[in-house]
């Protein structure tokens, strides 16, 4: 069991979020995914071994930036 | 969104395509109308392809025609078919004239039949010919066509009153000799020609055509709080202007809020993006990277770079100067010769010669002029340049056309664009480096991992550098992007900071123990644990054959030139390790076509060779230009050679065909014009003096065959020269 956290910028609404739950939801690795619009975190959780990669541009190909990960 | 390239005919001036521009542009669904009046050309992007039919109306509503797109291979194709014509009609003169026909079916009978098939061929097919003449009559000019023009005219002229006044031309002592089947050989030869010639051509593409197309057309432009989006004609200065990741610049200013990596290849041709901040200036056409950036509009229209550079390369265009060709340079002193040489058979028979004095001056006269015209001479530059660019195709070069190959000689300097052009034009890391103990593989390894999360440019390099030694990358545990700087990551339980050497200040790590890095490039520092551990430089490999290409091309006594965009050190680097004679570094585009100019003045004959967009100017202004097939569709459609491949050693190839081929040029002129200028003697009647005829008529049919063999096979020998 590994998870990883990102922090994206560019979510403003649960719209937002709600994408960006969708998108990562189709890892078949995720197991859940928890977004804070308020501190800009997503944190998933899962057997994430070699996917963040993936995982980052998934998120950046719906338009927002992710400057970092977040330590989980 | 579709493009529609269309031909206008009828206009007279630049205000007509504004007309264009002005009414076509305002239809509906019609969002770009941009109308070239020296070419004729139009470029219309619409919604929909099918208002095709509502964008001609409109413009012939204005009183112009929109004339068939294809026209270039129209035009082949009818040249085809008016050689087809022709050399059926001559055929069938042959046969009556001296095949099987001959006298058939009576002497007079057979005169007339001559005449009506060599009518259409002389007056219809040949009338540009026909019409050169009258021009060197008036002006005293004349080329190629004046040469056949004369010849056949004379022959048609001569043969046509020998069969309509039989009785007076006999009574006046003429020659009883037809020349109709000449006529219609000479005149079919040289549409065989132009048919070959027009079939080497390449169709260009318009270069403002491309160049117009990194335009953009509109502007999300702050109309009190929001932004909207708006046409770019109506983007004033002072005006802010948000630009979304990916989106162009639509004009030139200066950003006021946001950071990102700029796509500045169209200035300066580096593939590298520049990061770029508050207060930078950013320019129009160049590609914003990956965030949203505010800028206020400090240059609008005509005023904007991007502009400038279509501004000057339209202007270069429609002002270069058409060369003359070396057939038309070798007809010009020889048709004179010919007139005079026929004026003299005339005068020495008419003050020396026997009865019928006027008989025989003017039988003598037209002999000479007929004899005289050489056949092959049309063929002479088209078969050469239909097996030589044949020839460069099979070879990767695609070359214009005949014209290219003849301004290929006397090429003086050869200018380069550095990168993508005698470099590879991609980032790669040309030198890595470990300090310390550190095992380098284990470094690489992470630092490849790292990078992959970085999206910095040159981070790539790095991925790709550590795919060649096959390591298995992991994921960072942790990472952190410092834009425009680097970034911070822990992997496999260490602590990297990767970045320029500002970023690993800002972390307080003593960088020391680097030492001055022998490769050109930008550099990558590597801390790992807060310790300064490698450095990779990231440069712009040179081609493998550069040096060997500029070498040869000295030994051919081409001075060698590089003008880059980039900076001194670079640009001098370069020069130093390829021994390339001059350097102009910090070039911007059109920099680059002043230098081109400088040097003309200077006296010499400048090709250019380049890659990018910002080549364009300078593509365009040389007296022959080079495109490497792997850079952008501007610099292709500027230039008249294409290098396929971009084997930069094409240079030499090209160079080397095109004397060869030159040489077989002036060699098949000499061939088609060696065995009628021999026999003018005896058309002027030489053999009299020992008793002998005046000229058989046969004789000239002799030349034109011998002349029109020597100078195809000596044509084939170009397959060898490369």
């Amino acid at each position: 069991m590994k998870n990883i956290g990102f922090l994206v910028e560019g979510m403003k609404c649960s719209g937002c979020s709600g994408k960006i739950e969708k998108a990562l939801s189709e890892f078949s690795e995720v197991s859940g995914v928890e977004i804070n619009l308020e501190n800009k975190s997503v944190i998933i959780s899962g057997d994430i071994e070699l996917s963040a990669m993936k995982m980052k541009t998934e998120i950046e190909d719906l338009g927002f930036i992710v400057p970092k990960s977040l330590r989980v | 969104m579709k493009e529609l390239h269309l031909k206008i005919d009828g206009m007279s001036c630049a205000s007509c395509a504004s007309t264009i521009e002005r009414e076509v542009g305002a239809l509906d669904g019609v969002t770009l109308c941009s109308v070239n009046f020296a070419t004729s050309g139009a470029l219309i992007e619409v919604t929909n392809a099918d208002i095709q039919t509502v964008i001609e109306e409109k413009i012939r509503e204005l009183d112009f025609f929109v004339v068939e797109d294809g026209s270039d291979t129209k035009k082949s194709e009818n040249t085809l078919m008016k050689f087809s014509i022709s050399i059926t009609f001559s055929i069938f003169l042959f046969l009556f004239a001296m095949g099987p026909l001959m006298h058939w079916p009576s002497h007079q009978a057979n005169h007339y039949i001559q005449f009506f098939l060599a009518l259409p061929v002389w007056i219809w097919i040949g009338l540009r010919f026909q019409k050169s003449v009258l021009t060197f009559f008036r002006t005293g000019r004349s080329n190629m066509n004046t040469l056949i023009g004369i010849g056949t005219s004379a022959a048609f002229l001569y043969s046509t009153f020998i069969t309509f006044f039989s009785e007076l031309s006999i009574n006046l002592g003429l020659t009883q000799n037809v020349y109709f089947e000449a006529v219609g050989f000479i005149i079919s030869f040289v549409y065989l020609g132009n048919y070959f010639e027009e079939r080497a051509k390449r169709k260009t593409k318009e270069a403002l055509d491309s160049l117009l197309k990194l335009s953009v057309k509109d502007a999300l432009v702050k109309r009190g709080d929001e932004f909207v989006e708006v046409g770019i004609s109506k983007v004033v200065i002072g005006d802010i202007i948000r630009v979304k990741p990916g989106g162009k610049f639509p004009v030139d200013g200066k950003i006021i809020e946001g950071s990102s990596a700029v796509d500045e290849s169209m200035l300066s041709g580096e593939p590298i993006p520049v990061t770029k901040s508050t207060g930078d200036k950013v320019f129009s056409g160049t590609i914003n990277g990956d965030s949203v950036i505010d800028f206020k509009a400090q240059k609008v229209g005509s005023d904007t770079f991007l502009a400038q550079i279509v501004h000057f390369v339209e202007a270069a265009q429609n002002n270069k100067p058409q060369i003359q060709r070396y057939a038309d340079k070798v007809s010009s002193v020889f048709t004179p010769i010919v007139i005079t040489m026929a004026v003299i058979t005339f005068c020495l028979w008419f003050f020396l010669g026997s009865e019928p004095i006027w008989g025989n001056s003017i039988s003598n006269f037209i002999a000479v002029l007929v004899i005289a015209c050489p056949c092959a001479l049309g063929l002479a530059t088209p078969t050469a340049v239909v097996v030589a660019t044949g020839k460069a195709s099979l070879k990767g070069l695609l070359i214009g056309g005949g014209e290219v190959i003849e301004k290929a000689n006397g090429i003086d300097a050869i200018v380069f664009d550095k990168t993508g052009t005698l470099t590879l034009g991609r980032p790669e890391v040309v030198e890595f480096k470990t300090f310390g103990d550190e095992d380098s593989q284990v470094i690489l390894k992470d630092v490849a991992s790292i990078e992959a999360f970085s999206e910095h440019p040159l981070s790539k390099a790095v991925i790709n550098y550590a795919a060649k030694s096959d390591l298995k990358l992991s994921e960072p545990d942790f990472f952190e992007v410092h834009k425009g700087k680097g970034i911070e990551a822990d992997i496999a339980g260490s602590a990297y900071i990767i970045g320029s050497q500002k970023l690993l200040e800002e972390f307080e790590i003593d960088l020391s123990e680097d030492a001055p890095s022998e490769k050109v490039g930008s550099f990558i520092y590597v801390a790992k644990d807060k310790k300064f551990v490698s450095k990779f430089v990231v440069g712009d490999k040179i081609k493998p054959n550069a040096k060997e290409m500029i070498a040869k091309l000295k030994a051919r006594g081409i001075e060698t030139w590089l003008i880059t965009g980039d900076n001194e050190i670079v640009g001098n680097a370069v020069a130093s390790e390829l021994a390339i004679d001059q350097v102009v570094s910090n070039c911007l585009p059109l920099d680059k076509a002043s230098h081109i100019e400088e040097i003309k003045k200077s006296g010499k004959k400048v090709a250019m060779v380049g890659d990018g967009i910002n080549d364009a100017p300078a593509l365009a202004i040389a007296d022959l230009s080079l495109a490497m097939g792997t850079g952008t569709d501007v610099a292709i459609s500027a230039s008249d050679v294409t290098i396929v491949k971009g084997d930069i050693e094409k240079v030499v190839s090209f160079i080397d065909l095109s004397y060869g081929t030159m040489k077989i040029i002036k060699q098949n002129l000499f061939l088609s014009m060696i065995y009628n200028s021999l026999l003018i003697p005896i058309a002027a009647g030489a053999l009299v003096l020992i008793d002998g005829p005046l000229m058989p008529p046969i004789l000239a049919s002799v030349a034109m065959g011998l002349s029109s063999i020597s100078v195809v096979s000596n044509s084939l020998r170009i397959r060898n020269l490369i």
